[in-house]
C-alpha cells in the first residue's frame, strides 16, 4: 500500500524504481499532489461488479473552445469605464498627468482629466496605478495558421489575413502583458513576401473579429541571410543566394510591376473610347500588390539587418518610385540612420538582441536610442510570442541603453508603432476620440515589477488580473471534468489509447531561436 | 593623497579603439574601500549605508561602522546612493563555446556521441569572446560554461570573466557532469502532413517513454560499472569514461540533469536514491509540481529561463514567472539562469526581477543569481555573497539591478581587481555618436 497516498486521490502517475515509487497526481478536487510508495505486498484481483451508467453530461461551449476561452454568457462586453485618480501617460502634449481620470465610453476614449464623473460607469480605482495606451507590436507572428510562403522569391499575392487563427492562446497571454494591437507579418523566407494583417486582440472572436478595421494594408519584404537561406542545413538552390541577387530580385519585380501598371493604364484610358477593340491585360495578383505599393495604397515593412542591404533597398525604392515605409529588425540601422531619415522610413527594432547569426554581429542595444536621436520614429517590436508579453520592459531598456526619456521609450511600443502602421488617428495615445485601448498597470509601466491589471480593447476588458485567477480555476475544473469522464469511460470498458502530449505549432520568422515552452514546435524547424 | 574614484567619471574617459584594447585588470595592490553604499549582501540582509574593505582580492570587512583611514595608499570608491551587490553568477551558459550560434565554425558546445563524461567545456572556453564583456556590463562576473549534447555531454566549469586565457579564467574546474534527459514524451511526427496549422502533429513510431527510460537505465548501468571499476585497486586497461565519473560518485562533482517535465525530474531522483549523487535539475519548468520531493531528496534546481511561455496551453499564463516563488516556499534550493540565445545571458538580473514581481522578495531574487548559484555549484565558501573571507566579486549599480528601469552598472570588481566595463556595444555606440555628433563636447578616440 502507498504510504503517503490521500484517500481522495483520483489520478496518479509515477515512476517505478525497484519496489519504490515517486509520483504526482491530483485529488478528487483537482489539487495537485505528489506521493511516494513502497511495495508491501501484491493485491489480489477481484472480479468486476456491474455499475449503473450515468447519462452523459455535455460541457459548456467556450469561445474559443480551449483553455482561457470565455464561457458563452461570460464573454466580456463593451462597457463605460471610468479609471479614477491614476498616473496617466497620455503620449500627447500633456505628457504624464498625476491623479487623473480616464473615461472610456462607446469603445472610445471619451475624456482625460481631473474629477470626471459618469453615473453609469464601471469605476476602476487607479490610485497608485499607471494608465497607458494599449501596447502595439509592429512585428508579430501569433494568431496565424501559416507564416512563410517560401516557394518563390516573390509571393506578394499571399495574405496573412486569409489564414488567421483566432484560437491561438498567445492572444490571451499577450493581453496579460498589455498588448492590444499586433501586426501579423508574413515570414522572411523570400525577398517579397506576403501581405500582412493588423489585428486587435479581441480574444474569443473569430478571424474577422480580430481584424483591425480601417487600416491600409502592408506587405513584408526581407533581405539578407534569411532570403539567402544561409543557415539552412540543406543549403540554398533558389535565386538569390547573395545580397547582389536580392537587389536584382527587387528591381526585376518592380520593373514587371511598372510594365503591368502601364498596360492597365493604357487599357483604362482607351477602353471607353469609340472604336476600341483591345482586351484587358491579364490580371496578375502578384503584380497587383506591387502596383498598390507604387500607388501608395500599400506600405512595406522590410526585414533588414546590415547597412549595405538597407542602403541598397532604399536606392532601389528611389529608382522605382516608392518608399520603404518601415525597416523592421534593422539592427544595423544606427549605421545608416541619417540615410533612412532622408528616405522617409520608420524603423522598428529589438532592444538588445545580437550575436545569434552573422548579420547581427554588430547589433547593439544603443541602436534604438541612436536612431531616435537622429530623428527617426522608432518602435520596439517582439517577433516573439514570449517577449511580446514584456514589451513595456523592452522599451525600458532604451532608457538604460542610450538614455532616451521614459515618455519617448513608452511611445516606442505605443504611439510610434501606430504611426508606422498609419493608424495613429485611432490608437497609440490617450486622446478623446481615439479607440478605448487602455492598460491599467500595477506600477510604473517601464518597471519590471509592473503587471497589467486590466487590458482594455475598444472599451471591452479582455484581461482582468482578478478574473484571470478565476479563469485558471475554471481551466483546472474543466481539465478535471474531462479526466473524470475519460476515466469513467475507461472503467466502463471503452477502448483507450496512451496519453499523447498536445503540441502547439508556433510560427516564427525562421530567424532565430525562440524559447516557447516544452510543448511548442517551431513550424520552421520541421523542414 | 587619497585616490577618489567617482563613478560618473568612469566610462569613456580614456582613448579607446576596440575591444582588443580592453585589458584584463592587474592584481589588486592597494586596499579598496567602497563607502556609503546600499549593500545587498546576497544572504538576505541589506546594509543601508555601509562600507566594504577589500584587501588582496578578499573581502576583509563589511558593515556600517568601518573606519576609513587617511592614507595615500588606499582606493576609495564613493557609492553614495548606489546599490552594491555580489557579482552575479550565470549558472548555465554557452559563453565562450558559441560565438555566433548560426555559424557552425563558431560552435564548440556540442560533442558527438551519447556518453561523453570525459569531455570538458573548460578547454574550449574562448576568453576573448566578444560576448563576455557585454555580460560584465550587466553585472555578471562568473559564468558556468556548460557543454550541450544528446545525453551525457561532459563537465562544466565555472569561469571568472576577466582573464587572458581559460586557465586564468577557471574559478572551479569540472564542477559537474551534465546529462540531457530524453523527453519521455511522444515527439511530433516529421513532415508537413501531420503539422498542418490547427491540428496536432502525429506521434512518431515506437514508445518514446520506454525508449527514454531505457536510455536513462543505460546510464545507471554505466555508473554501476564505473563504481565497480573504481572499487578495483588496479586496472589492466584504463577506462577514461569510468575515471571521469569518479567525482560524481564521491560527491566532489554535481550531477546536472537537464529536464523540464515532472517525469524527467522523477526519473532523475532515482540517481539520488541509488548512487547518492548531488543532483541539480537544470530547466525545471515543471519543478513546482514536485517541489516537496525535491526538498525531500535535497535536490536543487536551476530555472533556466523564467522569461518563457508556459509549458502547456492550459498552464497559468504567468506560471514560468511564479515557479521560483513556489520553490522558495517549499524550501528547495534554486537559482535562476538566462539561456536566451538572442541576448546571450545578459538579462539574467531581469529574469530574477520577474521572479520578484511574481512572489519572491527582492533579496530572495538576488540570492537566486548569487549565493544560491554559488551553493549549488559548491563555491559558496569563496563567492556568492558580500561576506568577510570571500573573494571580492562585487558589482556597483546606480539603481535596483533587478529592474531594467534602474539597473546601470558603474563599477565591478573580480577578486579585488577593478575591471574595465567597456564592451563592443559601448564602443560601436561611441563610434556612431561621433558620426552624428550626438555628444558634442565629449572627447573620445
Amino acid at each position: 500500500m502507498p504510504e503517503a497516498l490521500p484517500a481522495t486521490a483520483t489520478r496518479l502517475s509515477g515512476l517505478v524504481n525497484g519496489t519504490s515509487w515517486n509520483g504526482t497526481g491530483t485529488d478528487s478536487l483537482g489539487n495537485p499532489l505528489s506521493w511516494t510508495a513502497t511495495l508491501v505486498k501484491l493485491s489480489e484481483i477481484k472480479s468486476d461488479s456491474v455499475k449503473k451508467k450515468d447519462a452523459p453530461a455535455v460541457g459548456n461551449v467556450i469561445y474559443p473552445m480551449q483553455p482561457f476561452g470565455w464561457v458563452s454568457d461570460a464573454r466580456p462586453k463593451q462597457e463605460t469605464i471610468l479609471i479614477k485618480n491614476a498616473t496617466v501617460w497620455t503620449n500627447e502634449q500633456e505628457g504624464v498627468l498625476k491623479e487623473t481620470d480616464v473615461l472610456i465610453k462607446n469603445g472610445k476614449v471619451a475624456a482625460v482629466g481631473k474629477n470626471l464623473t459618469e453615473a453609469t460607469a464601471r469605476v476602476i480605482d487607479g490610485t497608485g496605478k499607471h494608465v497607458t495606451a494599449g501596447i502595439i507590436d509592429e512585428h508579430s507572428h501569433i494568431a496565424a495558421a501559416s507564416i512563410n510562403e517560401g516557394g518563390q522569391s516573390v509571393t506578394s499575392e499571399v495574405r496573412i489575413g486569409d489564414n488567421l487563427n483566432p484560437d491561438d492562446v498567445n492572444i490571451y497571454r499577450q493581453l496579460s502583458g498589455g498588448v492590444t494591437t499586433s501586426h501579423i507579418l508574413h515570414g522572411s523566407a523570400n525577398v517579397i513576401g506576403g501581405q500582412t494583417q493588423l489585428i486587435k486582440l479581441r480574444w474569443g472572436g473569430n478571424d474577422e473579429d480580430l481584424k483591425f478595421r480601417g487600416w491600409t494594408g502592408q506587405i513584408k519584404f526581407a533581405l539578407g541571410e534569411n532570403v539567402k537561406r544561409s543557415s539552412s542545413p540543406l543549403g540554398n538552390n533558389r535565386y538569390p543566394d547573395t545580397r547582389m541577387g536580392v537587389e536584382q530580385v527587387l528591381i526585376d519585380a518592380f520593373t514587371r510591376a511598372k510594365d503591368y501598371q502601364k498596360s492597365w493604364n493604357a487599357y483604362n484610358a482607351t477602353k471607353g473610347k469609340k472604336g476600341f477593340t483591345g482586351v484587358a491585360p491579364r490580371r496578375d495578383l502578384e503584380l497587383d500588390a506591387l502596383v498598390e505599393i507604387l500607388e501608395k495604397k500599400r506600405f512595406i515593412t522590410c526585414h533588414s539587418y546590415v547597412q549595405s542591404e538597407i542602403n541598397s533597398a532604399m536606392k532601389v525604392a528611389e529608382q522605382m518610385g516608392y518608399t520603404v515605409n518601415t525597416f523592421t529588425h534593422i539592427l544595423e540601422g544606427y549605421k545608416v540612420a541619417d540615410k533612412m531619415l532622408k528616405h522617409g522610413s520608420f524603423v522598428s527594432t529589438f532592444s538588445d538582441w545580437w550575436a545569434y547569426k552573422m548579420e547581427v554581429e554588430d547589433a547593439i542595444p544603443y541602436n534604438a536610442a541612436i536612431m531616435q536621436k537622429v530623428g527617426l520614429t522608432v518602435a520596439i517590436n517582439s517577433d516573439d510570442a514570449e517577449m511580446a508579453r514584456r514589451l513595456n520592459q523592452e522599451a525600458a531598456k532604451i532608457v538604460k541603453y542610450g538614455g532616451v526619456t521614459e515618455e519617448e521609450a513608452l511611445k516606442m511600443v505605443t504611439l510610434n508603432p501606430a504611426k508606422m502602421l498609419h493608424v495613429e488617428d485611432k490608437v497609440g495615445s490617450l486622446k478623446p476620440g481615439k479607440d478605448g485601448d487602455v492598460v491599467v498597470w500595477s506600477d510604473h509601466p517601464l518597471s519590471i515589477y509592473a503587471k497589467s491589471l486590466y487590458t482594455i480593447v475598444d472599451g471591452t476588458v479582455y484581461f482582468d488580473r482578478t478574473k484571470d485567477e478565476q479563469l485558471q480555476k475554471d481551466v483546472d475544473a474543466e481539465r478535471l471534468r474531462l479526466v473524470r469522464k475519460m476515466n469513467g469511460e475507461k472503467r466502463g470498458g471503452a477502448p483507450t489509447i496512451p496519453a499523447q502530449p498536445s503540441y502547439q505549432i508556433m510560427h516564427t520568422c525562421s530567424d532565430h531561436g525562440h524559447s516557447h515552452g516544452l510543448l511548442v514546435i517551431d513550424a520552421e524547424e520541421n523542414h | 593623497m587619497k585616490k577618489l574614484l567617482l563613478a560618473a567619471l568612469l566610462g569613456f574617459s580614456v582613448s579607446l579603439t576596440a575591444q582588443e584594447t580592453v585589458l584584463p585588470a592587474k592584481a589588486q595592490t592597494d586596499p579598496i574601500y567602497i563607502i556609503n553604499a546600499i549593500i545587498h549582501t546576497g544572504n538576505g540582509t541589506v546594509i543601508e549605508k555601509g562600507t566594504i574593505r577589500i584587501e588582496a582580492g578578499k573581502i576583509v570587512a563589511v558593515g556600517d561602522n568601518i573606519p576609513v583611514p587617511r592614507s595615500a595608499n588606499i582606493q576609495v570608491v564613493d557609492a553614495a546612493g548606489k546599490h552594491v551587490y555580489p557579482g552575479l553568477i550565470l549558472p548555465t551558459s554557452a559563453l565562450g563555446l558559441v560565438e555566433i550560434s548560426a555559424v557552425r565554425a563558431t560552435q564548440d558546445a556540442r560533442e558527438i556521441g551519447d556518453l561523453n563524461p570525459n569531455v570538458r567545456s573548460l578547454v574550449a572556453y574562448n576568453s576573448d569572446s566578444k560576448v563576455i564583456n557585454t555580460l560584465r556590463s550587466n553585472g555578471i562576473l562568473l559564468a558556468n560554461v556548460v557543454p550541450q549534447g544528446n545525453f551525457v555531454a561532459g563537465s562544466s566549469s565555472l569561469v571568472q570573466l576577466d582573464a587572458w586565457n581559460w586557465e586564468d579564467a577557471a574559478y572551479q574546474a569540472d564542477g559537474g557532469i551534465h546529462v540531457y534527459f530524453p523527453s519521455l514524451m511522444a515527439s511530433p511526427g516529421r513532415g508537413r502532413g501531420g503539422m498542418g496549422g490547427f491540428g496536432g502533429p502525429q506521434a512518431a513510431a515506437g514508445d518514446p517513454v520506454k525508449e527514454g527510460l531505457d536510455k536513462i537505465e543505460s546510464f545507471k548501468q554505466f555508473l554501476r560499472e564505473a563504481k565497480a571499476y573504481q572499487a578495483q585497486p588496479t586496472h589492466e586497461q584504463t577506462n577514461l569514461k569510468f575515471e571521469a565519473v569518479k567525482g560524481l560518485l564521491n560527491k566532489k562533482q554535481k550531477l546536472y540533469v537537464h529536464g523540464n517535465t515532472t517525469k524527467q525530474i522523477l526519473a532523475a531522483l532515482d540517481f539520488v536514491q541509488e548512487f547518492g549523487v548531488d543532483l541539480v535539475i537544470v530547466g525545471g519548468s515543471e519543478s513546482y509540481q514536485v517541489a516537496d520531493l525535491l526538498k525531500k531528496y535535497n535536490v536543487s534546481v536551476i530555472l533556466q529561463q523564467p522569461h518563457s511561455l508556459p509549458t502547456a496551453e492550459d498552464d497559468d499564463v504567468d506560471q514560468p514567472y511564479k515557479t521560483a516563488a513556489a520553490l522558495q516556499k517549499a524550501g528547495v534550493l534554486f537559482s535562476i539562469s538566462d539561456d536566451d540565445s538572442q541576448t546571450r545571458g545578459k538579462n539574467l538580473a531581469f529574469n530574477a526581477g520577474t521572479a520578484a514581481a511574481y512572489g519572491l522578495s527582492k533579496e530572495e531574487a538576488l540570492a537566486a543569481i548569487t549565493l544560491n548559484a554559488a551553493k549549488i555549484m559548491g563555491v559558496a565558501d569563496r563567492t556568492g555573497s558580500i561576506e568577510v573571507g570571500k573573494d571580492a566579486n562585487i558589482v556597483v549599480s546606480e539603481g535596483d539591478i533587478l529592474d531594467m528601469k534602474s539597473s546601470n552598472v558603474t563599477q565591478a570588481f573580480i577578486q579585488g581587481r577593478q575591471i574595465d566595463l567597456t564592451d563592443k556595444h559601448k564602443l560601436l555606440n561611441r563610434r556612431f555618436e561621433e558620426k552624428y555628433e550626438l555628444n558634442k563636447g565629449k572627447k573620445g578616440f
